[in-house]
């Protein structure tokens, strides 16, 4: 009697619980169901980054004047990497002159307000032959202090100091070392002979290297900076030449027969690879700093040229014929294993690998011009960088592998010219009479 | 036998009708109020989704701006450096269309009175309007931006009285000076390198928008809150991606393929719910970190559409891909 009621209350009860539970689970998912908006296309494709004019003390105009110029050097030093948007200095809605440079004086609205995402605050305090500065990279939205230094130094010392703060800007953002202290070397033409001069990063403080009024080609620096390696005509043959930077220590020079041209540092060992015709045909040999033949690399009928290292020193890309067309190749310095890179065209030269080692630049030719193209070192993903600006060559990376130096006849004669590594920012680096070609940036 | 016919006669009949009654009633009333629970979501998902597609609707709002000038000034003048901060909000035109929609897709008539917002802010752009001219034809946007010629002005003037009668409104004064630095410096930066790429993009965005005004044409006064809230999506889109600051080379390049959604609420007034939180992380703390300040630049966002009857529209998936990059 009693036990069909029981199952009769069981039964409805667990209906009804059954019914509240998928309500409950139903209703929660209809909650879950979400709209979606796509972001897919950022407006600016830099970091807006606002520096104010530094503040100054004593208030006097040589002051004003210093800290000004300081200000428009660090401006500089950062937008050259790409990595940044200036904001205008007319849109900023506080003077440091009267706020203050420590987060604890700054309104962060007022600079999230003009879009700035990062802030740069110096303090310039000019003493009778000294400067002290102070400088701070924000975070405009959390507020908070991301890099915070102090220098002291002589009055001309305003551009180390700022470089020096960029190293630590870039390191703290992108976790790689900045380039601030690299060194590039290059060929000009402007005397009316091709000599070979150095200059910083960003092309300024230009240094005459060779002063032989004959041809000097393909600098290289090696990986300490110490020692620079080139192809010279001197002997009215192509030579090569290795001279040590400082100019303490003895230079060497390499004569085989033939030529002995494109020399590259091997990027950890006081080694360079070079093309030595003295089998007959070019073919790549791998020297010590003094000359000396380590071993040779090449063996094939065709002829091989331009060497590039990958920056574990394992490999070595570098031209060769050997297909009939000029083609790049990767040489495996301990398999020997020689492997194809490029396909496409006739004619693609000037391989540079790197230093993060995953794609190989070079130059190639498509209807009769030059343009810089880069590709994974496997030979996929090649993108071409420049286009419709005359010839463009001789591609080489910067250390933290950001930007690509080149040259290019754009303009009519062939200038110095640096772009992000997609090809974007291009620009020239610096303006000297005459040709400059052959760029290579120091480590 | 004996238990069964027991069972049935006696007035355990009752008690099971009872029971079922009771029971069927029970659930019935549950399943009515189960539908009724989750189906006004169920059927804004369904409406809504597909229409995200639709997002470049952005430019068919553009026109109403000057309506929403209005409302805009009656509505948020409260926080004056967000408003700075949302820079260029062009987009903010979204609200008139939920109070007024049948006068937003009147915009015809108003199209050339787009400018009125920032004439002078563009100036220092005069330089280059030339060139932007066949852009004009294209995109709306485009077309505001290189038209900072002061002849407009006397237009501008003309249709004020119109607006009046719509919205009283305040003039926000301070909002637009302060725009207009932002405004200056942004687009002239990117203007020149980002033309010829947009050019096609701009050319598509015109297709969809013709797309789109056709159908609203056709629907006509129909229109239902749906597609008011698919022309908010647009808007509240357009207001960040313009917000939307992304270094290239720290996102590893042009064909990264890196993602973030970030989920926020957004008020009725506009602003969002301070608690956004990533319902996926991209993996690129610098990438993330990029999405909520867009975010946080953009607020507030337009305010929600008149027809729009919660209090809080959301959660909402901000969905952060790069992929216009290339």
């Amino acid at each position: 009697m009693r036990i069909p009621d029981l199952k009769i209350k069981h039964v409805s009860s667990i209906i009804v619980s059954l019914v509240l539970v998928s309500v409950c689970v139903f209703s929660a998912n209809a909650q879950r169901v979400i709209d979606y908006i796509d972001i897919s296309n950022p407006f600016l494709r830099k970091i807006p980054i606002a520096i104010p004019v530094f503040r100054y003390t004593p208030e006097t105009s040589p002051a004003e004047r210093i800290a000004r110029e300081m200000t428009q050097v660090l401006s500089q030093t950062l937008e050259f990497t790409g990595f940044f948007k200036m904001l205008n200095e007319k849109a900023f809605l506080e003077d440091l002159q009267k706020t203050g440079i420590t987060g604890s004086s700054l309104n962060f609205k007022n600079w999230t307000a003009i879009g700035a995402e990062l802030l740069v605050t110096g303090g310039i305090n000019v003493q009778n032959k000294l400067v002290v500065v102070e400088l701070r990279l924000f975070d405009t939205f959390s507020g908070r202090l991301l890099v915070g230094k102090k220098y002291k130094g002589w009055h001309n010392d305003i551009r180390k100091i700022v470089r020096r703060f960029c190293n630590e800007v870039i390191e703290r953002l992108t976790g790689n070392k900045g380039f601030f202290d690299s060194e590039i070397v290059f060929v000009s033409a402007h005397t009316g002979h091709k000599e070979i001069y150095t200059s910083d990063f960003d092309g300024y403080n230009v240094k005459q290297v060779t002063k032989n009024r004959s041809i000097n080609l393909a600098p290289s620096w090696s990986h300490d900076k110490e020692w620079l390696a080139y192809t010279s005509y001197a002997r009215n043959k192509p030579d090569l030449y290795i001279r040590h930077m400082a100019g303490k220590k003895r230079g060497f020079y390499v004569s085989f027969k033939g030529h002995n041209i494109t020399p590259a540092w091997h990027p950890k060992r006081m080694e360079f690879a070079a093309a030595l015709s003295k089998p007959g045909n070019s073919e790549l040999y791998l020297l010590t700093r003094t000359g000396k033949i380590i071993k040779r690399l090449t063996y094939d009928w065709g002829i091989d040229v331009s060497p590039s290292w990958s920056p574990d020193g394992k490999k070595i890309a570098f031209v060769s014929n050997r297909s009939g067309n000029a083609h790049i190749y990767i040489y495996e310095i301990d398999s020997g294993k020689i492997k194809r890179l490029t396909y496409e065209g006739k004619y693609n030269v000037s391989p540079s690998w790197s230093p993060k080692g995953d794609r190989v630049a070079f130059c190639g030719r498509k209807n009769d011009q030059f343009d810089i193209y880069v590709m994974n070192v496997d030979g996929s993903r090649k993108m071409q960088l420049t286009r419709n600006s005359g010839n463009n060559e001789s591609p080489c990376w910067s250390p933290d592998g950001n930007l690509i130096m080149f040259c290019s006849s754009r303009t009519g004669k062939s200038k110095i010219y640096v772009m992000t590594a997609y090809g974007t920012d291009q620009r020239q680096l610096f303006s000297l009479d005459g040709e400059q070609f052959d760029p290579n940036w120091s480590k | 036998m004996y238990a069964a016919n027991d069972y049935l006669v006696r007035s355990d009949i009752k008690k099971l009708t009872w029971a079922l009654t009771l029971g069927s009633s029970a659930i019935g009333h549950l399943l009515f109020f189960a539908i009724i629970f989750f189906f006004p979501g169920l059927g804004q998902t369904n409406k809504e989704i597909p229409t995200i597609i639709d997002i470049d609707l952005v430019s068919v709002t553009e026109k109403e701006i000057p309506e929403y000038e209005a409302l805009d000034s009656d509505t948020d003048m409260v926080d004056i450096s967000d408003n700075e901060g949302t820079s260029e909000t062009y987009d903010q035109p979204v609200s008139a269309p939920m109070q007024q929609p049948k006068r937003v897709y009147e915009p015809k008539k108003f199209q050339p009175l787009a400018p009125i917002e920032q004439p002078k802010a563009y100036k220092p752009l005069k330089p280059n309007p030339e060139l932007i001219q066949p852009e004009k034809m294209i995109e709306p946007k485009q077309e505001r931006a290189h038209e900072p010629e002061p002849v407009q002005r006397p237009e501008v003037q003309e249709i004020k009285p119109i607006e009046k009668p719509k919205k009283p409104g305040k003039p926000k004064i301070k909002r637009s000076l302060k725009k207009k630095t932002l405004k200056k410096e942004k687009i002239a930066q990117n203007k020149k390198k980002r033309q010829l790429t947009d050019t096609f993009r701009q050319l598509q965005q015109k297709v969809r928008i013709d797309e789109a005004r056709k159908r609203i044409r056709q629907v006509g006064e129909k229109k239902s809150s749906v597609e008011l809230m698919d022309i908010y999506k647009a808007e509240v889109m357009s207001q960040i991606n313009k917000n939307w600051a992304v270094s290239v080379q720290m996102i590893g390049g042009y064909e990264t393929h890196l993602s973030a959604i970030l989920v926020i609420n957004i008020m009725r007034n506009g602003y969002i719910q301070p608690d956004m939180w990533f319902e996926k992380k991209s993996g690129n703390d610098y990438f993330d970190e990029c999405a909520i300040k867009a975010v946080k630049k953009s607020n507030p966002l337009p305010p929600l559409p008149g027809a729009y009857l919660r209090p809080v529209y959301g959660p909402v998936g901000l969905k952060f891909t790069p992929s216009g990059l290339k």
